[in-house]
Protein backbone atom coordinates (compact mmCIF):
# COMPACT_ATOMS: atom_id res chain seq x y z
CA UNK A 1 0.00 0.00 0.00
CA UNK A 2 1.43 3.42 -0.65
CA UNK A 3 1.45 5.97 2.01
CA UNK A 4 0.98 9.07 1.30
CA UNK A 5 2.81 12.21 3.07
CA UNK A 6 2.48 16.46 3.16
CA UNK A 7 4.89 18.15 0.35
CA UNK A 8 6.01 20.68 3.49
CA UNK A 9 4.85 20.96 6.66
CA UNK A 10 1.42 23.70 6.97
CA UNK A 11 0.51 22.20 3.36
CA UNK A 12 -2.96 21.62 4.35
CA UNK A 13 -3.41 25.51 5.76
CA UNK A 14 -1.50 26.52 2.79
CA UNK A 15 -4.31 25.16 0.66
CA UNK A 16 -6.87 26.18 2.51
CA UNK A 17 -5.55 29.71 2.74
CA UNK A 18 -5.67 29.64 -1.26
CA UNK A 19 -9.04 28.69 -1.38
CA UNK A 20 -10.46 31.40 0.98
CA UNK A 21 -8.64 33.62 -1.56
CA UNK A 22 -10.31 32.25 -3.97
CA UNK A 23 -13.19 33.01 -2.40
CA UNK A 24 -12.69 36.31 -1.80
CA UNK A 25 -12.00 37.47 -5.58
CA UNK A 26 -13.91 40.19 -6.64
CA UNK A 27 -15.64 39.20 -10.32
CA UNK A 28 -18.21 40.29 -12.07
CA UNK A 29 -22.45 39.69 -10.59
CA UNK A 30 -22.59 37.68 -13.87
CA UNK A 31 -19.70 35.36 -12.52
CA UNK A 32 -20.68 35.59 -9.24
CA UNK A 33 -23.43 33.46 -8.89
CA UNK A 34 -21.53 30.83 -10.54
CA UNK A 35 -18.36 30.77 -7.98
CA UNK A 36 -17.89 27.31 -6.62
CA UNK A 37 -17.38 26.36 -2.76
CA UNK A 38 -13.30 26.50 -3.37
CA UNK A 39 -12.78 26.38 0.57
CA UNK A 40 -15.35 23.06 0.88
CA UNK A 41 -13.97 21.46 -1.79
CA UNK A 42 -10.37 21.74 -0.37
CA UNK A 43 -11.81 19.87 2.74
CA UNK A 44 -13.70 17.27 1.23
CA UNK A 45 -9.70 16.56 -0.88
CA UNK A 46 -8.28 16.35 2.48
CA UNK A 47 -10.52 14.25 3.80
CA UNK A 48 -10.07 11.77 1.15
CA UNK A 49 -6.35 12.16 0.85
CA UNK A 50 -5.34 12.59 4.71
CA UNK A 51 -8.48 11.95 6.82
CA UNK A 52 -5.84 11.61 9.48
CA UNK A 53 -4.08 14.68 9.10
CA UNK A 54 -7.14 16.91 8.79
CA UNK A 55 -8.94 18.34 11.16
CA UNK A 56 -12.47 19.59 12.45
CA UNK A 57 -11.19 22.63 14.52
CA UNK A 58 -9.63 23.72 11.25
CA UNK A 59 -12.86 23.93 9.61
CA UNK A 60 -14.44 25.57 12.14
CA UNK A 61 -12.06 28.42 12.61
CA UNK A 62 -11.61 28.60 8.66
CA UNK A 63 -15.94 29.19 8.99
CA UNK A 64 -15.47 31.85 11.70
CA UNK A 65 -12.98 34.06 9.29
CA UNK A 66 -15.00 33.45 6.33
CA UNK A 67 -18.03 34.52 8.75
CA UNK A 68 -16.18 37.48 9.09
CA UNK A 69 -14.82 37.97 5.98
CA UNK A 70 -18.15 37.90 4.22
CA UNK A 71 -20.18 39.37 6.77
CA UNK A 72 -22.23 36.75 7.36
CA UNK A 73 -23.79 36.09 11.19
CA UNK A 74 -21.05 34.68 12.82
CA UNK A 75 -21.12 30.82 13.00
CA UNK A 76 -22.84 30.22 10.16
CA UNK A 77 -20.01 29.26 8.15
CA UNK A 78 -18.41 27.45 10.93
CA UNK A 79 -21.24 25.53 11.29
CA UNK A 80 -21.21 24.96 7.16
CA UNK A 81 -17.73 23.62 7.06
CA UNK A 82 -17.50 21.76 10.20
CA UNK A 83 -20.62 19.83 8.97
CA UNK A 84 -18.67 19.38 5.31
CA UNK A 85 -15.65 17.93 6.49
CA UNK A 86 -17.48 16.03 9.18
CA UNK A 87 -19.73 14.01 5.98
CA UNK A 88 -16.72 13.82 3.78
CA UNK A 89 -14.43 12.17 6.30
CA UNK A 90 -17.31 9.80 7.18
CA UNK A 91 -18.63 9.04 3.82
CA UNK A 92 -15.11 8.50 2.41
CA UNK A 93 -14.84 5.85 4.58
CA UNK A 94 -17.39 3.70 2.57
CA UNK A 95 -16.47 4.91 -1.15
CA UNK A 96 -13.90 4.07 -3.17
CA UNK A 97 -12.17 7.10 -3.45
CA UNK A 98 -10.46 6.00 -7.12
CA UNK A 99 -13.84 6.14 -8.73
CA UNK A 100 -14.49 9.25 -9.91
CA UNK A 101 -18.50 9.04 -10.08
CA UNK A 102 -18.16 7.44 -6.48
CA UNK A 103 -16.72 10.79 -5.32
CA UNK A 104 -18.80 13.47 -7.93
CA UNK A 105 -22.03 11.69 -6.04
CA UNK A 106 -20.56 12.22 -2.55
CA UNK A 107 -19.43 15.68 -3.36
CA UNK A 108 -23.24 16.05 -4.91
CA UNK A 109 -24.59 14.97 -1.39
CA UNK A 110 -21.85 16.92 0.85
CA UNK A 111 -22.82 20.32 -0.69
CA UNK A 112 -26.33 19.70 -1.39
CA UNK A 113 -26.91 19.51 2.66
CA UNK A 114 -24.77 21.76 2.97
CA UNK A 115 -25.86 24.27 1.09
CA UNK A 116 -29.89 23.47 2.37
CA UNK A 117 -28.57 23.88 6.30
CA UNK A 118 -26.89 27.12 4.72
CA UNK A 119 -30.30 27.89 3.44
CA UNK A 120 -32.36 27.69 6.50
CA UNK A 121 -29.65 29.48 8.49
CA UNK A 122 -30.37 32.55 6.03
CA UNK A 123 -33.90 32.07 6.59
CA UNK A 124 -34.00 32.31 9.77
CA UNK A 125 -32.17 35.20 9.77
CA UNK A 126 -33.92 36.98 7.56
CA UNK A 127 -31.43 37.02 4.64
CA UNK A 128 -33.78 34.23 2.07
CA UNK A 129 -32.35 34.29 -1.04
CA UNK A 130 -34.99 35.16 -3.74
CA UNK A 131 -33.83 33.06 -6.86
CA UNK A 132 -32.54 30.10 -7.81
CA UNK A 133 -29.15 31.11 -7.98
CA UNK A 134 -28.32 30.16 -4.77
CA UNK A 135 -27.94 26.95 -6.08
CA UNK A 136 -25.98 27.21 -9.30
CA UNK A 137 -22.88 26.96 -7.33
CA UNK A 138 -23.40 23.70 -6.22
CA UNK A 139 -23.14 22.43 -9.65
CA UNK A 140 -20.28 24.85 -10.25
CA UNK A 141 -18.43 23.28 -7.42
CA UNK A 142 -19.09 19.40 -8.82
CA UNK A 143 -17.72 20.76 -12.68
CA UNK A 144 -14.56 22.20 -11.06
CA UNK A 145 -13.65 19.00 -8.57
CA UNK A 146 -12.13 17.25 -10.97
CA UNK A 147 -9.64 19.90 -11.70
CA UNK A 148 -9.32 21.03 -8.19
CA UNK A 149 -8.89 17.13 -7.17
CA UNK A 150 -6.03 17.01 -9.30
CA UNK A 151 -4.42 20.05 -8.78
CA UNK A 152 -4.45 20.43 -4.76
CA UNK A 153 -2.42 16.94 -5.55
CA UNK A 154 0.59 19.08 -5.46
CA UNK A 155 0.65 19.29 -1.76
CA UNK A 156 1.33 15.78 -1.24
CA UNK A 157 3.95 13.34 -2.20
CA UNK A 158 3.31 9.44 -2.70
CA UNK A 159 5.72 7.30 -1.65
CA UNK A 160 5.97 3.20 -2.00
CA UNK A 161 5.63 1.35 0.96
CA UNK A 162 7.69 -1.59 1.29
CA UNK B 1 -14.66 -1.30 2.55
CA UNK B 2 -11.60 -1.77 5.40
CA UNK B 3 -12.55 1.33 8.11
CA UNK B 4 -9.47 3.17 9.13
CA UNK B 5 -9.15 2.75 12.62
CA UNK B 6 -8.68 6.74 13.32
CA UNK B 7 -10.87 8.35 11.48
CA UNK B 8 -14.22 5.98 12.76
CA UNK B 9 -12.95 6.97 16.60
CA UNK B 10 -15.98 8.07 18.59
CA UNK B 11 -13.42 11.05 19.25
CA UNK B 12 -15.08 12.54 15.72
CA UNK B 13 -18.65 12.68 16.57
CA UNK B 14 -17.57 14.10 19.84
CA UNK B 15 -15.68 16.58 18.40
CA UNK B 16 -17.89 17.62 15.50
CA UNK B 17 -21.03 17.81 18.27
CA UNK B 18 -19.29 20.27 20.05
CA UNK B 19 -18.01 22.52 17.28
CA UNK B 20 -22.13 22.09 15.70
CA UNK B 21 -22.92 23.38 19.39
CA UNK B 22 -20.10 25.92 19.14
CA UNK B 23 -21.51 27.22 16.06
CA UNK B 24 -25.33 27.49 16.96
CA UNK B 25 -24.84 29.03 20.25
CA UNK B 26 -22.90 31.82 18.34
CA UNK B 27 -25.05 32.20 15.71
CA UNK B 28 -27.68 32.93 18.24
CA UNK B 29 -25.78 34.97 20.52
CA UNK B 30 -24.92 37.19 17.67
CA UNK B 31 -28.19 37.34 16.43
CA UNK B 32 -30.34 38.28 19.21
CA UNK B 33 -27.83 40.53 21.40
CA UNK B 34 -24.67 42.12 19.70
CA UNK B 35 -22.46 40.23 22.06
CA UNK B 36 -20.04 38.92 19.67
CA UNK B 37 -18.96 42.09 18.61
CA UNK B 38 -15.30 41.94 20.37
CA UNK B 39 -14.97 38.29 18.67
CA UNK B 40 -16.00 39.84 15.13
CA UNK B 41 -13.27 42.49 15.67
CA UNK B 42 -10.60 40.43 16.68
CA UNK B 43 -11.19 38.15 13.85
CA UNK B 44 -11.48 41.14 11.43
CA UNK B 45 -8.19 42.07 12.29
CA UNK B 46 -6.79 38.64 11.82
CA UNK B 47 -8.39 38.46 8.52
CA UNK B 48 -7.05 42.23 7.06
CA UNK B 49 -3.84 41.03 5.16
CA UNK B 50 -5.74 38.60 3.45
CA UNK B 51 -8.01 41.31 2.31
CA UNK B 52 -5.33 43.22 1.61
CA UNK B 53 -3.30 40.79 0.00
CA UNK B 54 -6.55 39.61 -2.41
CA UNK B 55 -6.91 43.67 -3.15
CA UNK B 56 -3.30 43.76 -3.94
CA UNK B 57 -3.71 42.49 -7.88
CA UNK B 58 -6.37 44.89 -8.39
CA UNK B 59 -4.40 48.04 -6.93
CA UNK B 60 -1.15 47.20 -8.73
CA UNK B 61 -3.59 46.89 -12.13
CA UNK B 62 -4.69 49.82 -11.42
CA UNK B 63 -1.52 51.75 -10.16
CA UNK B 64 0.61 50.19 -13.58
CA UNK B 65 -2.39 51.23 -16.22
CA UNK B 66 -2.17 54.45 -14.75
CA UNK B 67 1.83 54.78 -15.28
CA UNK B 68 1.39 53.90 -18.67
CA UNK B 69 -1.21 56.18 -19.73
CA UNK B 70 -0.11 57.46 -23.09
CA UNK B 71 1.10 61.48 -23.36
CA UNK B 72 -2.09 61.58 -25.34
CA UNK B 73 -4.35 60.55 -23.00
CA UNK B 74 -2.49 62.40 -20.05
CA UNK B 75 -2.95 65.62 -22.06
CA UNK B 76 -6.53 65.44 -23.06
CA UNK B 77 -7.61 64.58 -19.17
CA UNK B 78 -5.18 67.59 -17.91
CA UNK B 79 -7.65 69.87 -20.67
CA UNK B 80 -10.83 68.65 -19.15
CA UNK B 81 -9.65 68.74 -15.66
CA UNK B 82 -8.22 72.36 -16.38
CA UNK B 83 -11.69 72.83 -17.37
CA UNK B 84 -13.44 70.99 -14.83
CA UNK B 85 -11.28 73.46 -12.53
CA UNK B 86 -12.40 76.55 -13.59
CA UNK B 87 -15.55 75.61 -13.93
CA UNK B 88 -15.44 74.34 -10.43
CA UNK B 89 -13.25 77.46 -9.01
CA UNK B 90 -15.94 79.47 -10.73
CA UNK B 91 -18.69 77.34 -8.83
CA UNK B 92 -16.84 77.59 -5.26
CA UNK B 93 -17.15 81.85 -5.64
CA UNK B 94 -20.82 80.95 -6.01
CA UNK B 95 -20.92 78.39 -2.80
CA UNK B 96 -18.73 81.06 -0.85
CA UNK B 97 -21.26 83.50 -1.34
CA UNK B 98 -23.83 81.77 -0.63
CA UNK B 99 -22.41 80.20 2.10
CA UNK B 100 -21.18 83.10 3.73
CA UNK B 101 -25.41 84.42 3.06
CA UNK B 102 -26.65 81.54 4.30
CA UNK B 103 -24.22 81.90 7.45
CA UNK B 104 -25.61 84.83 8.47
CA UNK B 105 -29.57 84.47 7.81
CA UNK B 106 -28.87 81.40 9.92
CA UNK B 107 -27.56 83.54 12.49
CA UNK B 108 -30.10 85.94 12.55
CA UNK B 109 -32.42 82.92 12.69
CA UNK B 110 -30.29 81.76 15.88
CA UNK B 111 -30.50 78.35 14.09
CA UNK B 112 -27.26 75.74 14.79
CA UNK B 113 -25.32 75.47 11.56
CA UNK B 114 -25.80 71.57 10.41
CA UNK B 115 -23.46 70.66 8.06
CA UNK B 116 -21.36 67.90 7.02
CA UNK B 117 -18.05 69.63 6.18
CA UNK B 118 -15.33 66.69 7.15
CA UNK B 119 -14.46 64.50 4.39
CA UNK B 120 -12.07 61.18 3.64
CA UNK B 121 -11.63 58.55 1.17
CA UNK B 122 -11.78 55.34 1.51
CA UNK B 123 -10.81 51.90 -0.93
CA UNK B 124 -13.48 49.37 -0.81
CA UNK B 125 -11.26 46.05 -0.21
CA UNK B 126 -14.21 43.33 -0.72
CA UNK B 127 -17.58 42.92 -2.09
CA UNK B 128 -20.57 40.63 -1.22
CA UNK B 129 -23.02 40.46 -3.22
CA UNK B 130 -26.32 38.49 -3.59
CA UNK B 131 -29.93 38.74 -3.91
CA UNK B 132 -30.08 38.40 -0.16
CA UNK B 133 -26.96 40.92 0.63
CA UNK B 134 -25.45 44.11 -0.60
CA UNK B 135 -22.13 44.98 1.50
CA UNK B 136 -18.40 45.90 1.42
CA UNK B 137 -16.04 46.57 3.36
CA UNK B 138 -13.58 49.40 2.85
CA UNK B 139 -9.77 50.11 3.84
CA UNK B 140 -10.94 52.50 7.17
CA UNK B 141 -12.22 52.02 10.76
CA UNK B 142 -12.46 52.73 13.53
CA UNK B 143 -9.42 54.67 14.47
CA UNK B 144 -10.31 56.96 11.25
CA UNK B 145 -13.39 57.83 13.52
CA UNK B 146 -15.59 55.91 11.22
CA UNK B 147 -18.43 55.83 12.85
CA UNK B 148 -21.80 53.10 12.66
CA UNK B 149 -24.59 55.04 10.92
CA UNK B 150 -22.18 57.33 8.68
CA UNK B 151 -23.37 58.42 5.56
CA UNK B 152 -21.39 56.82 2.40
CA UNK B 153 -20.89 58.64 -0.91
CA UNK B 154 -19.82 58.19 -4.24
CA UNK B 155 -19.09 61.09 -6.90
CA UNK B 156 -21.48 63.54 -5.17
CA UNK B 157 -24.65 60.92 -4.80
CA UNK B 158 -25.48 59.14 -2.01
CA UNK B 159 -23.96 55.12 -1.56
CA UNK B 160 -24.86 53.63 1.70
CA UNK B 161 -24.15 54.08 5.23
CA UNK B 162 -21.71 52.36 7.85
CA UNK B 163 -23.38 49.12 9.94
CA UNK B 164 -19.98 47.84 11.00
CA UNK B 165 -16.42 48.96 12.52
CA UNK B 166 -13.43 47.21 13.09
CA UNK B 167 -10.08 48.84 14.09
CA UNK B 168 -8.97 49.36 10.34
CA UNK B 169 -12.14 48.44 8.17
CA UNK B 170 -15.92 48.55 8.01
CA UNK B 171 -18.82 47.06 6.48
CA UNK B 172 -20.74 49.34 4.41
CA UNK B 173 -24.13 48.36 3.47
CA UNK B 174 -25.81 49.16 -0.26
CA UNK B 175 -28.38 50.96 -0.94
CA UNK B 176 -30.01 48.71 -3.38
CA UNK B 177 -29.64 46.15 -0.29
CA UNK B 178 -32.98 44.60 0.51
CA UNK B 179 -32.73 45.68 4.01
CA UNK B 180 -32.00 49.51 3.48
CA UNK B 181 -34.28 52.51 3.31
CA UNK B 182 -33.86 55.64 2.74
CA UNK B 183 -36.07 59.13 2.78
CA UNK B 184 -36.58 60.85 -0.35
CA UNK B 185 -38.11 63.35 -2.56
CA UNK B 186 -39.42 63.85 -5.74
CA UNK B 187 -37.55 66.46 -6.92
CA UNK B 188 -40.16 67.32 -9.56
CA UNK B 189 -43.47 67.54 -7.33
CA UNK B 190 -41.63 67.29 -3.65
CA UNK B 191 -43.65 64.66 -2.78
CA UNK B 192 -41.83 62.42 0.01
CA UNK B 193 -41.36 58.54 -0.46
CA UNK B 194 -38.64 55.64 1.11
CA UNK B 195 -36.67 54.13 -1.31
CA UNK B 196 -35.77 50.77 -0.47
CA UNK B 197 -33.40 48.10 -2.03
CA UNK B 198 -34.49 45.29 -4.36
CA UNK B 199 -31.47 42.72 -4.11
CA UNK B 200 -30.97 43.96 -7.66
CA UNK B 201 -27.91 45.63 -8.07
CA UNK B 202 -28.52 49.42 -8.85
CA UNK B 203 -32.18 48.99 -8.58
CA UNK B 204 -34.49 50.40 -5.88
CA UNK B 205 -38.21 50.07 -5.51
CA UNK B 206 -40.14 53.25 -4.05
CA UNK B 207 -42.46 52.47 -1.09
CA UNK B 208 -45.61 54.61 0.13
CA UNK B 209 -45.66 56.13 -3.40
CA UNK B 210 -50.15 56.51 -3.49
CA UNK B 211 -51.82 55.30 -6.42
CA UNK B 212 -53.42 58.73 -7.84
CA UNK B 213 -49.53 60.26 -7.22
CA UNK B 214 -47.66 62.19 -9.82
CA UNK B 215 -44.91 60.24 -10.62
CA UNK B 216 -43.35 60.00 -14.25
CA UNK B 217 -40.11 57.99 -15.42
CA UNK B 218 -37.21 60.16 -15.44
CA UNK B 219 -38.53 61.84 -12.02
CA UNK B 220 -34.99 62.27 -10.02
CA UNK B 221 -35.27 61.19 -6.52
CA UNK B 222 -33.14 63.25 -3.62
CA UNK B 223 -32.59 62.59 -0.25
CA UNK B 224 -34.77 64.39 2.25
CA UNK B 225 -32.55 64.42 5.40
CA UNK B 226 -35.30 62.97 7.24
CA UNK B 227 -34.34 60.49 10.19
CA UNK B 228 -31.60 63.27 10.20
CA UNK B 229 -29.30 60.17 9.03
CA UNK B 230 -28.30 60.95 5.32
CA UNK B 231 -27.37 64.85 4.44
CA UNK B 232 -30.00 66.34 2.31
CA UNK B 233 -30.93 67.34 -1.10
CA UNK B 234 -28.63 64.93 -2.85
CA UNK B 235 -29.73 62.83 -5.58
CA UNK B 236 -30.50 59.07 -4.85
CA UNK B 237 -32.61 57.56 -7.72
CA UNK B 238 -34.03 58.27 -11.10
CA UNK B 239 -37.55 56.56 -11.86
CA UNK B 240 -37.12 53.93 -14.50
CA UNK B 241 -40.64 52.13 -14.42
CA UNK B 242 -44.14 53.21 -12.85
CA UNK B 243 -46.98 50.53 -12.73
CA UNK B 244 -50.10 51.12 -11.73
CA UNK B 245 -51.53 47.88 -9.98
CA UNK B 246 -55.56 47.79 -9.97
CA UNK B 247 -55.55 46.07 -6.21
CA UNK B 248 -52.94 47.79 -5.14
CA UNK B 249 -53.10 51.17 -2.83
CA UNK B 250 -49.64 51.88 -3.41
CA UNK B 251 -47.86 52.07 -7.28
CA UNK B 252 -45.12 50.00 -7.92
CA UNK B 253 -42.00 52.57 -8.60
CA UNK B 254 -38.58 51.29 -9.58
CA UNK B 255 -35.89 53.78 -9.59
CA UNK B 256 -32.28 53.38 -10.55
CA UNK B 257 -29.60 54.60 -8.67
CA UNK B 258 -27.26 57.35 -9.46
CA UNK B 259 -24.23 55.20 -8.21
CA UNK B 260 -23.29 52.45 -10.87
CA UNK B 261 -22.49 50.16 -7.96
CA UNK B 262 -20.56 47.80 -10.74
CA UNK B 263 -17.74 50.29 -10.87
CA UNK B 264 -17.02 52.09 -7.69
CA UNK B 265 -13.88 51.32 -6.37
CA UNK B 266 -13.36 54.20 -3.78
CA UNK B 267 -15.77 56.06 -1.75
CA UNK B 268 -16.34 59.00 0.39
CA UNK B 269 -16.91 59.23 4.02
CA UNK B 270 -18.64 62.43 5.54
CA UNK B 271 -18.79 63.45 8.95
CA UNK B 272 -21.48 65.70 10.93
CA UNK B 273 -18.79 67.99 12.69
CA UNK B 274 -20.00 69.89 15.73
CA UNK B 275 -19.62 73.36 14.87
CA UNK B 276 -18.87 76.19 17.18
CA UNK B 277 -21.62 78.91 17.63
CA UNK B 278 -20.07 81.78 17.74
CA UNK B 279 -21.25 84.12 20.65
CA UNK B 280 -24.53 85.84 20.76
CA UNK B 281 -25.60 89.15 22.50
CA UNK B 282 -28.04 88.61 25.20
CA UNK B 283 -31.45 89.83 23.27
CA UNK B 284 -31.18 86.79 20.72
CA UNK B 285 -30.50 84.24 23.28
CA UNK B 286 -33.65 84.79 24.95
CA UNK B 287 -35.54 83.95 21.60
CA UNK B 288 -35.47 80.41 21.34
CA UNK B 289 -34.18 78.57 18.72
CA UNK B 290 -36.97 77.28 16.35
CA UNK B 291 -35.98 74.06 14.83
CA UNK B 292 -39.15 74.94 12.25
CA UNK B 293 -37.54 77.85 11.06
CA UNK B 294 -34.25 75.68 10.51
CA UNK B 295 -36.66 73.44 7.88
CA UNK B 296 -38.49 76.11 6.65
CA UNK B 297 -35.48 77.96 5.36
CA UNK B 298 -33.85 74.90 4.80
CA UNK B 299 -36.61 74.30 2.17
CA UNK B 300 -36.46 77.75 0.85
CA UNK B 301 -32.76 77.46 0.00
CA UNK B 302 -33.32 74.39 -1.64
Amino acid sequence: MDKVFLRFPGAILTSVLVAMILTMLPLSSGLLVWRPDWIALTFIHWAIIMPKRISLVLAWFTGLLMDVLSGAILGQYALGFTLVLYMALRLSERINPRIIWQQVFMIFIILGVYLLINLWILGVTGNTPYSWNYWLPLFSSIFVWPIVHHLLSVFKVTRKHL
Amino acid sequence: MHNTPNTSNPQLLLQFMLFILLSLSFMVLDYKNNSLASVRTALSILVYPLQMLVDLPQETAYRVSEFFSTHNTLATENYAFRKQLEFSSAQQKLFQGLKTENENLRRQLQAKPNNYNKFSLADILSITRGSFKQELVINAGNDQGITIGQPVLSLGNIYGQIIETAPYTSVVIQLSDPHHTIPVYNKRTGQSALATGTGELNMLKLKDVVANADVRNNDVYMSSGFGQLFPANYPVAKVVEVKFEPDNPFLNVQAKTFVNYDTVREVLLVWKEKVIVPPVSDESQKSQSPSENKDKEKKNNG
